[in-house]
């Protein structure tokens, strides 16, 4: 082939990647690879063409993001060793490099830890509510980070990266596998209500992925839900008036258009309007909780509909059952009506006073009524979805950006331990009941050295079960083809069904 | 499993023995490897490595020459390692499996390496189909190569037959990452001024500067032709737009139309790069480029007050035309070679400018190994930074490994580190004005001396009270001359001295130890790395001799000189083809920060190559660079579409018309000010802040507390203050550049959120509301009032419809509901 023949197909090519992923709507990067065989075909019907890697268990995901460090050794990973050399130095017979302190003694956890479900899992009474739901629980214990710093470790659980600037795991599941729903965002955010977390929101960040692809922030109990979802209150915006306006807008984008033929652009931008009137409808619909049941209500914990009430920065138990029930049903609800991707946060920033899981002071003032305000809208949550007959195709997963040591820092805190920590998954393709990856009888670190679990693994293994193959979700940036599990990971087929 | 440099197991004279034997291309590598470890104990012995580079090039081509025309033609029998197992591991092993980064604890570069691996089968001689080199790479699924298309059947067959012949590999044969010292790449090539190419006598009539020439030649060469000129209100619009990020006035829009000089077009191009508010445009791409930010990201996401001094020497730079020598110069070595100008100290923000990992570097111990991260990633962001915006190589692939794809190694990436060594980034003072400055430094020593002399008079037994108050009142004297001097200025910027905090300490100029690691991990350090660059510019020095003519900063101006020796190729081609892009929305290379083979090719080479030369020997001048562009034919292009041409070339690489833009965030948010009457010029100084604020130990950026009235924040985009955690939302939705990415061109996106927040932000509907009070005189009617709105916003006279649907909308829903339709046209947001 004549060399300059090839570079016009290879630009045209290129070219025609670039269109389809900037304004194809929810069109993902897999369902593109098919669509530019077909060398013709300029279609955007965001619903045709995706073609998974393989078949899928699950359609969709939750992520529980627990903000700041949730400990292990005092919610699912139980050493019972910790109760019998409670208050005793602790030496686990190597050095110990901990993020602000010297090593205390060793702490036990301050509740009781129960036996629970056919499986029998040891669970702690700090997310007792959690103990219905461990035979649909597969647990992780030997986690760890490659950072002890929360920004860093928080973005790499959320990116796979210690660096800011990439993707988090939503944005590629957008990416690649587009939208059930173009009334809705593919990727929603329910933050703490008292914040975003270390990061910010760059942590559901689109990075160099397109705009669309980035997490939408929905706070389902602040007034305005959704940023610019309606005009400011108050303001010369009526509903009557933007009908009219959205009418005479789309009468005069075609007469521009018409004049300005084989600009598809054009065509996308006017079709944007459509879909944000009908998001203007939809959103509202999915956060009005006014028509779920009361024994609805009261499994997630939700005693008041009430939006805006006040929220208190400390942390409290009534504030945390309520708010953590509220977006667990909300993110019910979204997932219902197509979205792919909804991350629920607990815990904001490492402002004052502490609002988040890094106990460093006393794990028992916090982690008590964050683990209880957690556990009971999470078993809510995965109880519902399983009457739903949605658990089969959901997947439920619970991590943190690293967990806390066994020993105590200040006699009641913990510090961080980014050597060994837990996360769980449940739900479609997850064999249920099931503990993976032993930690070392502190709960420090990996028992086996050899095999140890990174943030890389769990992306593989969500990724696997929504029918993608991990290595070959790619995104050509800067000269590297990048991944969200960069060069690593691997899928845990031990957890699977 | 040995993990260093060969040249440990192999002594020297092998090196003309291998040659001898007649494996010169092994040899060539190895030569390579030798240097390389030469690099890391000696900088003399450096010097060397070109010469015998040379030597075994030599060597090679009459290798080549000689045996190609020597070896039997048709397949014998018997394996030569060299001739037919060396290609396949070089080509399809080797780049994961090598002494520097040993996937797998498995080197594949030398024959015990692979043939004496005493934990692994690799290679079983009495039982071949045992070899766990084979099973890997056969099967219907090979697992070997990882991320790669299995080997061939011929191949597999091959080292099959290899292993069963006993597997000979002449121990002076080491393979090597061909990647890495293939140079042959367009990009690596040296940069000559091609020939303006002979056109038709009847095509050069189109021809208004020699781009034209280039641009013409490749349109006829596929049978295309270019479009019109655009009319003259689009030429205006697309002007204003791209030199100054402004829209036109009325006023200036009625005048352009109606010039009747025939220079009107190049005085207007002249007028607007004359203008201040050029800078203002101009370097808002550089800052995209550089990831400039207010904030230093991560956790607890602080606020870096003294980022926009920097901001403002990029604007003052481009309004200068500053040459573009000077410019690289000063930003990343400017202490050196200009210690005592402002612009020397102030531009090194630059080095600066990305995301700092606070709470790592202020409050995780030293000697930890997190802190050895945090600093390895503090420095791999400043050589990312300098090697991606100046030379357009994107170096930091190998951080973990040699690169994959270009001539980039390991060793290279960590030199490069090294020359960053000695620099944090942190508050740097520096002087506005040398004069004040000796003033300060004479009244200082004053003060000082006046000091101890009170302290001496003090303590000393005979105590003269007169003589202590005299002192005092000179004291006092000196304090007052002291305090009415103008304060002293900082700029967040490289700096090896600085007031330090907490576990963060300054290096006074100290270098701290770069090694290079393996697989970029802290916890597996190999040899300490000198300071250096790339190699694979050969005829280029990569090392950098020790240079006492700097007081601070000697291996940064080395960098400096290295990057802008005539004779790089890389950065001349990556400036021209960054200021292109700007001005057509894609480059003639599309990825503008990488010219390596991940990249694309450049679509106009010759025109390129052209521009570049031209640009660095005729004065380096940017302004002069976007005359050549703007007045050109091809720039003036209508944008309408032609089928016929859209056939040949659907993604107009060829330019046979120019591009539409959709305009960028800021200067959509500029023009939205500008249109409502409510832009305030006011250049430079620490940025407004559209968000409420506050710090209870991690700061909180609250977007919805925003007052869109609030006049300070009416100015120009460019003075927004950059958070980097909580980008602003209306910014993000218009796709404004992330300030923790390198971005070299921004993404354009269409989604429902954009309509939502251009038809719901609180900004939107304030500025829609300060447009319809601009516009609404009371004597004139609807329509009169529609008509003005129409010529701010669009340059021109509403049509019927328009006015029709636009006056029945006011009407009814009131002006500014009129006036927000307007700013949500695709006419505002697109310029032809």
């Amino acid at each position: 082939m004549n060399q300059n023949l090839r570079q016009t197909q290879v630009a045209n090519l290129t070219s025609r990647r670039d269109f389809l992923w900037k304004y194809g709507g929810g069109l993902g990067g897999i369902a593109l690879a098919s669509l530019l065989q077909q060398e013709d075909s300029l279609a955007t019907d965001s619903q045709a063409t995706i073609a998974l890697h393989h078949p899928p268990k699950a359609k969709r995901v939750i992520q529980l993001y627990m903000s700041g460090g949730a400990s292990q050794c005092d919610t699912f990973d139980y050493k019972p060793l910790l109760a019998k050399k409670h208050g005793q130095p602790w030496d686990p017979g190597s050095e110990v490099e901990l993020f602000q302190s010297k090593p205390g003694n060793v702490m036990q956890a301050p509740w009781k830890w129960r036996r629970r479900g056919q499986s029998g899992k040891w669970i702690n009474d700090c997310v007792a509510p959690l103990g219905d739901c461990v035979d649909d629980i597969a647990f992780i214990h030997n986690m760890v980070s490659k950072s002890n710093v929360h920004g860093p470790a928080t973005f790499m659980q959320a990116t796979g990266f210690i660096l800011p600037g990439f993707p988090s795991m939503g944005a590629w599941l957008s990416y690649g596998m587009g939208s059930e729903a173009d009334d809705l965002p593919t990727f929603v955010v329910l933050p703490d209500p008292r914040g975003f977390p270390p990061n910010g929101p760059t942590n559901w960040g689109s990075g160099f992925l397109p705009a669309q692809h980035q997490g939408t922030a929905i706070r389902p109990s602040a007034a305005n839900p959704i940023a610019d979802l309606f005009a400011p209150p108050n303001s010369y915006v009526t509903s009557q008036g933007d009908v009219d306006t959205l009418v005479a807008l789309e009468a005069i984008n075609r007469t521009h258009q018409a004049e300005r033929a084989g600009d598809s652009r054009l065509e996308a931008r006017i079709r944007s309007y459509e879909l944000a009137a009908r998001m203007q409808v939809s959103a509202p619909r999915v956060m009005d909780l006014s028509g779920e049941p009361a024994h609805i209500l009261k499994m997630y914990g939700i005693e008041s509909l009430d939006v805006n009430p006040k929220v208190e920065l400390e942390i409290n138990e009534k504030q945390e059952v309520q708010y953590f029930g509220r977006n667990c049903l909300v993110a019910r609800r979204l997932l219902e009506q197509g979205v792919r991707f909804v991350q629920i946060w607990s815990g904001a920033d490492n402002g004052h006073p502490r609002r988040n899981w890094d106990s460093h002071e006393d794990i028992q003032r916090d982690h008590g009524p964050l683990g209880r305000g957690m556990a009971t809208g999470a078993a809510a949550l995965i109880k519902d979805l399983k009457q739903r007959g949605m658990l089969e195709d959901t997947i439920v997963l619970w991590t943190t950006e690293f967990g806390r040591m066994p020993c105590s820092q200040a006699s009641k805190g913990r510090d961080h331990n980014p050597f060994g920590f837990t996360n769980w998954i449940a739900g479609g393709g997850v064999q249920g009941g099931t503990t993976y990856g032993e930690s070392d009888e502190w709960s420090w670190r990996p028992a086996d050295g050899k095999n140890v679990t990174y943030c890389y693994d769990i992306h593989a293994t969500i990724l696997h079960l929504l029918g993608i193959d991990h290595t070959r979700l790619t995104f050509r940036n800067n000269g590297i083809d990048r991944r969200l599990t960069d060069v690593h990971g691997h899928v845990i087929e031990e957890i699977l069904t | 499993m040995p993990i260093t440099s060969p040249s440990h197991y192999l002594p020297t004279q092998r090196l003309f023995v291998g040659t001898m034997l007649g494996a010169p291309f092994a040899t060539l590598a190895w030569i390579r490897i030798f240097a390389n470890s030469f690099r890391v104990r000696s900088k003399k012995l450096t010097c060397l490595f070109h010469d015998i580079m040379r030597l075994a090039v030599t060597i090679c081509l009459v290798y080549t020459m000689t045996y190609a025309t020597i070896l039997p033609t048709s397949a014998a029998p018997a394996v030569d390692f060299v001739r037919d197992i060396a290609p396949i591991f070089e080509q399809h092993c080797v780049s994961c499996h090598k002494s520097s980064d040993p996937n797998g604890d498995l080197d594949l570069t030398y024959a015990e390496g692979v043939l004496n691996d005493n934990d692994l089968p690799l290679v079983v001689v009495e039982n071949p189909a045992e070899s766990l080199l084979l099973k890997m790479i056969s099967g219907d699924q090979p697992e070997m190569p990882q991320d790669a298309n299995p080997l061939s059947a011929e191949q597999v067959a091959t080292i099959k037959r290899w292993i069963e012949q006993g597997a000979p590999w002449p121990a002076e044969t080491l393979l090597v990452d061909k990647n890495v010292v293939d140079t042959d790449w367009w990009s690596f090539k040296p940069l000559n001024k091609p020939a303006v190419p002979q056109l038709h006598e009847s095509d050069s009539v189109w021809v208004r500067t020699p781009i034209d020439t280039f641009v013409l030649s490749m349109l006829r060469e596929r049978g295309l032709s270019p479009s019109p000129e655009a009319d003259r209100r689009t030429l205006l619009r697309r002007l204003y737009f791209d030199l100054v990020g402004l829209p036109p006035t009325p006023e200036e829009s009625d005048a352009f139309v109606k010039d009747t000089n025939p220079q009107a077009y190049e005085q207007l191009v002249e007028r607007l790069l004359a203008s201040k508010h050029y800078g203002e445009r101009w370097a808002r791409h550089w800052l995209d480029i550089v990831h400039y930010g207010d904030t230093h990201g991560f956790d607890k996401d602080k606020v870096r007050n003294n980022a926009w001094p920097y901001r403002d020497y990029v604007i003052r730079a481009f309004n200068d035309d500053k040459p573009y020598d000077r410019f690289v110069r000063e930003q990343l070595a400017g202490d050196a070679f200009y210690p005592n100008e402002t612009d020397g100290i102030v531009a090194l923000g630059f080095i600066a400018a990305g995301p700092f990992d606070w709470v790592g570097q202020i409050e995780v111990g030293a000697g930890t190994l997190e802190k050895k991260r945090v600093r390895n990633l503090d420095r791999d962001d400043m050589v990312r930074n300098t090697i991606e915006t100046f030379c357009s190589a994107t170096v930091g692939c190998a951080r973990c490994h040699d690169h994959k794809f270009d001539p980039f190694t390991a060793i290279d990436y960590y030199s490069l580190q090294a020359v960053f060594a000695t620099v944090d980034r942190a508050d740097r003072q520096y002087a506005v004005d040398s004069a004040v400055e000796a003033r300060r430094a004479s009244l200082s020593e004053t003060r000082k001396d006046l000091s101890s002399q009170i302290k001496a008079n003090n303590d000393s037994k005979e105590r003269n009270d007169e003589q202590l108050s005299d002192l005092q009142k000179s004291l006092e004297a000196v304090d007052v001359q002291l305090k009415a001097l103008p304060k002293q200025k900082y700029v967040f910027a490289a700096t090896t001295s600085f007031a330090g905090q907490g576990q963060f300490q300054p290096t006074q100029g100290k270098p701290r130890p770069v090694h290079l690691l393996q697989r970029g991990s802290v916890s597996s350090p190999l040899q300490q790395v000198e300071p250096g660059t790339i190699q694979c510019l050969s005829h280029l020095k990569s090392y950098f001799p020790p240079n006492t003519l700097f007081a601070t900063g000697a291996n940064r101006a080395a960098l400096a000189d290295w990057i802008l020796d005539e004779q790089n190729p890389l950065t001349w081609r990556s400036i021209v083809n960054r200021v292109w892009q700007f001005h057509f929305g894609r480059g003639l290379v599309d990825t503008a920060s990488d010219f390596g083979r991940m990249g694309t090719l450049p679509t106009h080479p010759q025109l390129l190559d052209w521009l570049a030369v031209t640009f660095r020997d005729e004065g380096r001048s940017i302004k002069n660079l976007h005359r050549l562009i703007v007045n050109s034919a091809t720039y003036r292009q209508s944008s309408n579409h032609n089928e016929h041409h859209a056939k040949i070339d659907r993604s107009n690489q060829y330019l046979w018309r120019m591009n539409r833009r959709r305009l960028d965030a800021e200067s959509l948010r500029d023009a939205m000010l500008v249109v409502a009457g409510e832009m305030d010029f006011k250049m430079y100084g620490p940025g407004f802040r559209a968000f409420g604020f506050e710090d209870d130990h991690s700061p909180r950026y609250k977007y919805e507390e925003y007052d869109p009235n609030d006049p300070a924040s009416h100015r120009r985009t460019i003075y927004r203050f950059i958070v980097r955690s909580a980008p602003d939302p209306f910014m993000e939705t218009l796709d404004c550049a992330d300030p923790s990415m390198l971005v070299a061109r921004r993404n354009e996106t269409l989604t429902p959120l954009q309509a939502l927040a251009l038809l719901n932000n609180h900004f939107v509907v304030t500025m829609a509301e300060h447009f319809a009070q601009q516009i609404n005189k009371p004597s004139d009617s609807t329509a009169d009032q529609i008509a003005r709105a129409t010529r701010l916003a669009f340059g021109r006279e509403p049509t019927p419809q328009e006015t029709q649907i636009l006056t029945d909308i006011a009407n009814k829903h009131g002006l500014p509901n009129a006036c927000r339709l307007i700013f949500n046209t695709n006419e505002f947001l697109f310029i032809d």
